[in-house]
């Protein structure tokens, strides 16, 4: 009786061949993805939303920059705003220059208003959602744009 | 080329190469291995000193070594004693540097094992040849370097500070110390804050010492490129180093300055174990600190802008403009109050920040210390009995009143702006305690000043002269009262007193009556008097009466009344009240427009002299302040007395003196609270 | 192997055969490839870099620390502590930039050469890859001193890596789909250069880098062998040419080990030369909240941080990778085997390697000029969409009027070599002046001055 042996070909070796094959090819796919994955960071030091103290701590008529936070803060006796202090160009820190705000590294030009006047940069300079915390604190959310003419009523 | 050629063509090129290698590398050896100076050095200050002194193993070359101290909670390493071997050796007192022993005893509360060097003198640590270590020239790329003479006692405050306390001296920090003297007499807290103390309209100085070269700019300085020299030169003009800076000039002499500079250098938060820090500044930093005496607050935070003897900054000099604290007028007629909510509140849009400890890091205490001694710069010299022994003649006492008093209570004591005083029935409660107190100490939401400057004998004469209105007391009398319940006192007083004394009792077309100025001085019998009897020829109705149906007080009522009153005088109430405002604000304007607006501005925005519509001012004064202040005038500055009229400054009547507080008050759009 | 062989021959054979180094060799060598003037020991010279590189390389590893607090310190405890650290840091630091210029060196040398012809493709495309490997080598060694050079340097660079945002921006998808975002924070493991990126770096530049270099390399020297050696000219081209070496090749020892040894010890010399003339520059510690100013990356990305500066998508996508397309792609759609071995493939190729040379010298001035001194669009008419800027500014329109000098070069010449050495020429030239002018000439702000004793005081 050796019928059973010959049922198309050897297909249980075959089958076990196959699979194993497969099974490697598998768990070398997803060893690779789990490789790949370790590249990508999971934790940031970026947080979207902070405080940064109290109204009466910045002073009135002037941008105060927020080195941490990379923020000019403005507050006047209406209300207060924040605007990035990152170039829209490449990312560098902006400095505050008499009218505006300038880029040291390609000579991005900003105004007061946040506003691209020249140089490489081509979008203007974002300002930030403020609100009121709890215990009186200003929160910022870098997550939500706004008017440059908006501010947080005081 | 055949293969002979190839090889003795890279043979040529490998023996040149070769060569030039091993002499480079040989003069290398040599170079790191015995050329450096630290090894020259340590060499020769071996042989200077005697074989038994030595320690080590005994063998000749195991003792040149780097010598290197980490002293765990500074920070950083320091290799100053590879050089410097005889820091530690008193023999090397008068040797030559770099072998000379450290000067003075600071090594002994200092010891290099537990400080390491630069932490005092600066410079790079690391370092192991001279020019790196001191880290001056630029191409060494230091931050930090090496400090001389008198800068490197800025080290000494780094730990040792303590900006609030009284230190006594310590030794070597005569300099920084005398900079410390400075900085608390220029007020220089006044913009700047340190240590949680001081204003916000300039960068906080807490931890201006630790800035580094990086974080000045050189654009504008002339000098050296130093921050000693930058410090110096931004003192003496800020504008110029600083563009579009509102920083006052420092005028001092060159040695001051440099004191100056080096405490500056020396306010200094540093990174290092709290261990090492001083305990006074250790306290600082946590805003633990003795609280100052209104001369230091003053000294420390106002002089800078409001003058060291308050006198303030004229308009045409400065551009803001600075009002004069220590003006006569301005104190007699500014009230506690009124001082301590501009102290808390500031005036919005313009330099005077608020002063809340939140934000200011001064205490309640001191606060109140400040103001409590501006309000005395002009107290009285004598006390009430000096005034009654004293004698003085009607005659003086007329002349005073028609110089002083007529301008607001009226011609003979008739009234006007201020209450008449020659009412028999006031006459006939008032004592001359009360008189006095009243004249001296002044009553401000009404506007009555206080007049500190008159002699025991003129006061006689002037109160003697009212008495020729009418005669009455004395002195005060007791008189017996049940006892009052102020709970029904005050259903009383709302129902029947509050429509004309308002309903706080800051006085309405009646005067003022629930402040402490008048219920420290009216005794029982004046106020039961006066509430049962009334005052003739005035809207006062005797309450003893049946007034218009309204019922009548008896004894028991208008002790309620009186209980009431006393309970709530001098309370803390929510707002500073400004009292009664009789006047027409149309008729003002013109006024306004005509006499003030020139210096005021046209709508009161503040022109040449200060702003009249800011709303934390007319949050602070009384009607009674400003109808003083236009009466009286500001001696010291340039408003002038509208009362008396000056040169070139018609006198106006009363009425329109009146109507030009009713057209101020209107530009007060919110109150805000105390 | 005939039994003629001498004795002394034999031995020969065996010195290469029986050693397990040297058994990279061939046995036998063409004498052309032991011409100074055809190859210049590039090749061999990169070689012996990188084996400086790591063995100096190892000896500063032991005593730096790869921490943003203790990384700066170490490294100035090897200048002045380590015995003899200053110039073993000198030597790591010039051999580093040795190696990035020989391998460019090297590429033109092999282009020029025609040395991906005739079967030589895949390691030309080796090649290529060893070319950006070295780069990201010495890219990445350059921050670990963690001064403000390297620190800005480096937060420029990742900032050049997100200029994918710019697409992104003006098709206002960069809220979903940030490229430029991913591919910064790939780099540097975070949204600004810290801890993480010290600590990709180092692992970066010690071990991985290293050896896909290495592996690299091998592969490479392999090809060599394999393709039968260095490129040399076929017969036919022999007698094009005139060259008269002999066909007759020579034993490897002891000839290609002369040869070695003293490119070995002339490469070392010149690095030991340089580490006593120049100290590698240690600039204050990283500050993260000072920027220098200008912040430049290290010299051989100031090219494309020039370009970048007029658009940062074309700067930074675009041409890089139009450049390295362009460069794998040489060899398919260059297949004239018969021009191998000879420079420039003769005085044609010569002559058209000067005119392509003073092409692109002048039109990419004539851009920069313009640039300068007039500005771009954005100038004249302030209100114009950034695609417009992106798509056409001196990067683009460089590349596309060398293409355009190519693709006429190939009408008139019918030979794709010579549209090869054309565009190749104006690329490099490209390359190199935009390098120029990214160091000599751009001062604080990127503002353009003629020297640097002009640059304004801060």
């Amino acid at each position: 009786m050796q019928e059973p042996l010959h049922t198309q070909g050897h297909s249980r070796r075959d089958f076990l061949r196959r699979f194993s094959v497969w099974a490697a090819i598998g768990a070398g796919v997803l060893a690779s993805i789990s490789l790949l994955r370790q590249f990508i960071p999971r934790l940031t030091q970026y947080q979207r939303r902070f405080k940064i103290g109290r109204v009466n701590n910045f002073p009135v008529n002037t941008f105060t920059y927020l080195s941490d936070r990379k923020l000019f803060v403005y507050r006047d006796h209406q209300g207060i705003r924040a605007v990035s202090a990152i170039c829209t160009h490449l990312g560098c820190v902006i400095e505050k220059s008499d009218d505006g705000f300038l880029c040291p590294c390609h000579g991005s030009c900003y105004n007061d208003q946040g506003e691209v006047l020249s140089g490489a940069a081509t979008k203007d300079l974002p300002w930030f959602e403020l609100r009121k915390d709890v215990d009186g604190q200003i929160v910022v959310d870098l997550g939500r744009l706004v008017l440059p003419e908006e501010k947080l009523y005081l | 080329m055949n293969e002979a050629k190839y090889i003795r063509r890279f043979r040529w090129i490998g023996f040149i190469s070769g060569s030039i290698l091993v002499i480079l590398m040989i003069t290398a050896w040599i170079r790191e291995g015995f050329l450096p100076d630290w090894k020259k050095i340590q060499s020769d200050y071996y042989s200077k000193i005697p074989e038994d002194l030595i320690d080590g193993s005994g063998q000749d070359e195991s003792f040149i070594r780097i010598h290197q101290v980490s002293p765990s909670g500074i920070n950083r390493t320091d290799r100053c004693m590879s050089c410097h071997l005889g820091m530690e050796n008193p023999a090397m007192a008068e040797a030559p540097q770099p072998h000379t022993k450290h000067p003075g005893e600071f090594l002994v509360q200092h010891p290099i094992e537990k400080f390491g060097c630069t932490v005092c003198h600066g410079g790079q640590g690391r370092a192991l040849d001279r020019i790196n270590a001191f880290g001056e020239e630029a191409f060494t790329h230091w931050d930090l370097p090496l400090l001389h003479p008198p800068y490197i006692e800025s080290s000494c405050g780094k730990c040792h500070l303590g900006i609030f306390s009284d230190q006594s001296v310590l030794a070597g920090t005569e300099t920084f110390i005398h900079g410390k003297e400075i900085f608390q007499s220029e007020g220089c807290l006044g913009c700047h804050q340190a240590r949680g103390v001081g204003g916000i309209v300039g960068p906080d100085l807490t931890e201006q010492g630790e800035k580094t070269k990086h974080e000045y700019s050189f654009k504008n300085i002339k000098g050296e490129q130093t921050i000693s020299n930058w410090l110096k030169e931004h003192f003496h003009d800020p504008e110029m180093v600083s563009p579009g800076s509102d920083m006052l000039q420092i005028s001092l002499p060159e040695e001051e300055l440099e004191a100056l500079v080096t405490f500056t250098m020396g306010l200094a938060k540093p990174d290092i174990s709290y261990e090492y820090i001083g305990v006074e500044a250790l306290q600082e930093f946590r805003g633990i600190r003795d609280s100052l005496n209104a001369g230091q607050v003053y000294s420390m935070t106002c002089s800078a802008c409001h003058g060291k003897s308050g006198e303030g900054k004229d308009y045409e000099v400065y551009k803001t403009g600075v009002p004069s604290l220590g003006s006569y007028d301005f104190t007699r007629v500014a009230s506690d109050e009124m001082i301590m909510f501009t102290l808390l509140h500031g005036r919005g849009s313009r330099q005077m920040a608020s002063w809340l400890p939140m934000h200011s890091g001064l205490k309640l205490t001191e606060l109140y210390s400040l103001v409590t001694s501006l309000e005395n710069q002009f107290a009285l010299p004598y006390g009430f009995e000096d005034f009654k022994s004293a004698t003085g003649t009607v005659q003086s006492g007329r002349k005073i009143y028609q110089e002083d008093c007529q301008i607001c209570h009226g011609v003979d004591g008739n009234g006007d702006v201020g209450l008449p005083l020659n009412n028999q029935d006031f006459l006939s409660v008032a004592s001359d305690r009360f008189l006095f107190y009243t004249i001296v100490a002044g009553r401000n939401t009404g506007g009555m000043p206080a007049w500190t400057h008159y002699s025991p004998q003129q006061m006689a004469g002037l109160i003697r002269y009212i008495r020729t209105w009418g005669t009455g007391p004395r002195t005060d009398f007791p008189i017996e009262l049940p006892e009052g319940d102020p709970v029904e006192g005050d259903l009383q007083y709302h129902f029947l007193c509050s429509r004309c004394h308002g309903e706080f009792g800051e006085g309405n077309t009646g005067p003022a009556i629930l402040t402490k100025d008048f219920q420290d001085l009216a005794g029982e019998k004046y106020l039961y008097e006066t509430i049962s009897s009334g005052r003739s020829h005035t809207a006062m109705f005797g309450w003893s009466t049946d007034v218009q149906g309204a019922g009548k007080l008896d004894r028991q009522g208008v002790s309620d009344i009186i209980a009431y009153m006393r309970e709530n005088a001098g309370s803390t109430r929510d707002y500073i009240y400004q009292g009664s405002n009789p006047g027409d604000a149309g008729a003002g304007r013109y006024l306004f427009a005509g006499n003030c607006a020139e210096c005021h501005g046209k709508d009161g925005e503040g022109l040449k002299a200060p702003a009249l519509n800011n709303q934390e001012f007319l949050s602070a004064v009384s009607n009674g302040y400003i109808m003083a202040t236009i009466s009286i005038g500001r001696e010291g500055t340039k408003m002038p007395s509208w009362g008396h009229g000056s040169s070139g400054y018609q006198a106006l009547t009363s009425t329109q003196r009146k109507d030009l507080v009713a057209w101020i008050r209107s530009w007060q759009r919110y109150r805000i609270k105390k | 192997m005939s039994p003629g062989i001498s004795d002394e021959n034999r031995k020969r054979l065996g010195r290469i055969n029986k050693n397990f180094f040297l058994h990279i060799h061939a046995n036998k060598v063409h004498p052309h490839s032991l011409k100074t003037t055809y190859t210049f020991g590039l090749g061999v010279i990169l070689g012996f870099l990188f084996l400086v590189m790591i063995l100096t390389g190892v000896i500063l590893m032991m005593n730096y620390t790869p921490s943003i607090e203790r990384a700066y310190n170490s490294v100035k405890d090897i200048v002045f502590v380590v015995p003899g650290g200053r110039y073993i840091r000198n030597i790591h630091r010039w051999a580093a930039h040795g190696m990035v210029l020989v391998s460019f060196l090297h590429l033109i040398r092999v282009f020029f050469t025609g040395g991906y012809l005739a079967g030589r493709r895949l390691n030309w495309i080796i090649g290529v890859c060893i070319l950006v490997v070295v780069l990201f080598m010495n890219f990445s060694g350059y921050l670990l001193p963690w001064d403000q050079l390297a620190f800005w340097a480096v937060t420029i660079g990742s900032n050049i890596a997100a200029s994918f945002r710019e697409l992104t921006d003006i098709l206002g998808i960069t809220q979903v789909l940030d490229i430029g975002g991913f591919i910064k924070k790939l780099l540097i493991g975070d949204d600004t250069v810290g801890q993480a990126a010290l600590s990709r770096f180092f692992m970066l530049h010690v071990i991985f880098l290293p050896l896909t270099l290495m592996v690299l390399t091998a592969v490479h020297l392999w090809r060599i062998r394999k393709d039968g050696g260095i490129s040399r000219p076929t017969a036919q081209t022999v007698r094009a040419v005139g060259d008269n070496s002999a066909s007759e090749k020579f034993y490897s020892w002891p000839v290609v080990m002369w040869a070695e040894l003293a490119i070995l010890l002339l490469t070392v010399a010149a690095l030991l030369v340089m580490a006593f003339l120049f100290d590698a520059p240690l600039r204050e510690r990283a500050n993260p909240d000072f920027a220098e100013n200008p912040a430049k990356s290290p010299w051989y990305f100031l090219g494309i941080q020039e370009l970048v500066s007029y658009s940062a998508f074309a700067g930074g996508v675009i041409i890089p990778v139009l450049f390295l397309v362009f460069l794998i792609s040489i060899p398919y759609m260059d297949k004239e085997d018969g021009n191998m071995g000879a420079w420039f493939s003769g005085t044609a190729g010569r002559r058209l390697t000067w005119q392509s040379f003073g092409f692109s010298l002048l039109t990419t001035l004539l851009f920069v000029f313009i640039m300068v001194r007039y500005g771009w669009f954005r100038n004249w008419f302030p209100d114009i969409p950034q695609v417009i800027i992106m798509l056409i500014n001196p990067a683009t329109l460089s590349a596309l009027f060398y293409i355009t000098w190519a693709v006429w070069i190939k009408r008139r010449t019918a030979s794709s070599r010579m549209s090869a050495i054309a565009l190749f020429t104006c690329t490099m030239t490209g390359f190199i002046i935009y390098t120029a002018i990214g160091i000599w000439f751009r001062g604080p702000n990127w503002e353009f001055y003629w020297s640097s004793s002009q640059w304004p005081v801060f």
